[in-house]
């Protein structure tokens, strides 16, 4: 008998602005830090939910004219609060905003997101400061059937805990910039561990799960993965035990002890 | 010695089973990993009874439309039965194809198991 754990993906990234002409750009989303990369985009209206993710900057330094009027009127993303004032307060940040983007001015290209600034589009650009963070996660309700929505390899699996290899630490710095996430409510600093297992297909890659976590909680999802791999899950006769599955908007016991926020996961197709 | 093994036994095809992969035992333990494939059929891996360290069998399961997860908790429930000889499915002679798996989760409704090298 062996303990079977399910992991379902939730793709988080986090990032530190860039600078000069990549300013309004992203860093990469690619297989390893997000799993399945999202398809390229042209700026155009559309919903988080077809999309199948939402885009936010938490910002770094306080300045003028560089909220687009149509986001400030989404409210904070962490208070919920909407702004007051004149147009031109509310084209102020301040540090801590978190601020949501639409994709009325977003592009993607080969995992790289493109945000318009202010001065080009007053009502949804956003003037990015190198000190502003990234955040990127898949949308809880996604209708996107290439990232979440039909089931497919890398979307979920379940595994044998008998395979389990290894866990490895992450760092989630850019530049001297740890990364963060948003975490019941709050934005919080992330750290991510990496789980090797024997590979599903039997091939000499080993397929790996990556974990958004609350910050310095590596060592309790080891401890997870011994407690997973040792127990006796098993004979308690109620399948698969499930570790994380965000997608689907409850909260497991793990998510909620290891403040585990993203979720993504390479297998090798068979 | 009495290994007090649960070895999984899955048939699919026809009643006439004799050709390579119409069915296979194998040890439960010998499941490796479990994934959605698409939203009517789920992906179970096996390690390869050849001995390869690659190219593991696989088992696809066809089933009830988004039932991926209940899918794989009833394989689950399978492997850590008590055993020791326990049928995903089964073609008797002369009988239609069965799937004891579906006495699990009656939602589940699976249909057909395809192994494959």
């Amino acid at each position: 008998m062996d303990n079977y754990v399910y992991f379902g993906k939730r793709s988080h990234f986090s990032c530190l602005a860039n600078t000069s002409g990549n300013l309004q750009k992203s860093d990469a989303l690619t297989v390893a830090n997000f799993g399945i990369v999202p398809a390229d985009f042209t700026a155009a209206t559309a919903t988080e939910e077809a999309q199948g993710y939402e885009m936010f900057i938490h910002t770094g330094e306080a300045n003028a004219s560089t909220r687009g009027t149509a986001l400030t009127a989404l409210g904070d993303v962490v208070t919920g609060l909407v702004k007051a004032g004149n147009a031109g307060a509310k084209a102020t940040t301040i540090i801590g905003d978190v601020t949501r983007l639409k994709f009325d001015t977003v592009g993607v290209g080969t995992g790289v997101l493109t945000v318009a600034n202010f001065g080009a589009d007053g009502t949804d650009g956003y003037l990015i400061d190198a000190t502003d963070q990234w955040i990127i996660r898949e949308k809880i309700g996604s209708t996107n059937n290439a990232l979440s929505d039909v089931p497919a390899i890398n979307q979920a699996v379940c595994l044998n805990m008998a395979n389990f290899i290894s866990a490895d630490p992450v760092d989630t710095a850019t530049a001297v910039t740890i990364g963060v996430g948003i975490l019941n409510g709050a934005v919080v600093e992330i750290d991510q561990t990496r789980l090797s297992f024997k590979s599903v297909k039997g091939d000499a890659t080993n397929d790996t799960i990556l974990l958004t976590h609350k910050s310095g909680a590596y060592k309790d999802v080891m401890i997870a993965m011994e407690e997973l791999a040792n127990g006796a899950y098993h004979r308690q006769g109620k399948g698969y035990y499930t570790f994380t599955d965000l997608m689907s908007g409850k909260t497991t016991l793990w998510e909620n002890r290891l403040g585990i926020i993203g979720c993504s996961m390479q297998v090798q197709a068979v | 010695m009495n290994q007090n093994k649960n070895f999984l036994y899955s048939a699919n095809g026809d009643d006439a089973i004799s050709a390579t992969m119409e069915a296979l035992m194998f040890p439960a333990t010998a499941i490796t990993g479990m994934f959605g494939a698409s939203l009517t059929t789920t992906n179970v891996s096996i390690q390869a009874t050849t001995g390869a360290n690659d190219n593991n069998h696989q088992m696809l399961i066809t089933h009830a439309s988004g039932k991926n997860k209940e899918v794989m908790n009833a394989v689950t429930k399978l492997a850590n039965s008590a055993g020791p000889f326990t049928v995903i499915s089964a073609f008797p002679v002369g009988g239609p194809e069965l799937f004891p798996i579906n006495n699990l989760d009656g939602s589940i409704l699976v249909t057909n198991i395809a192994i494959t090298a």
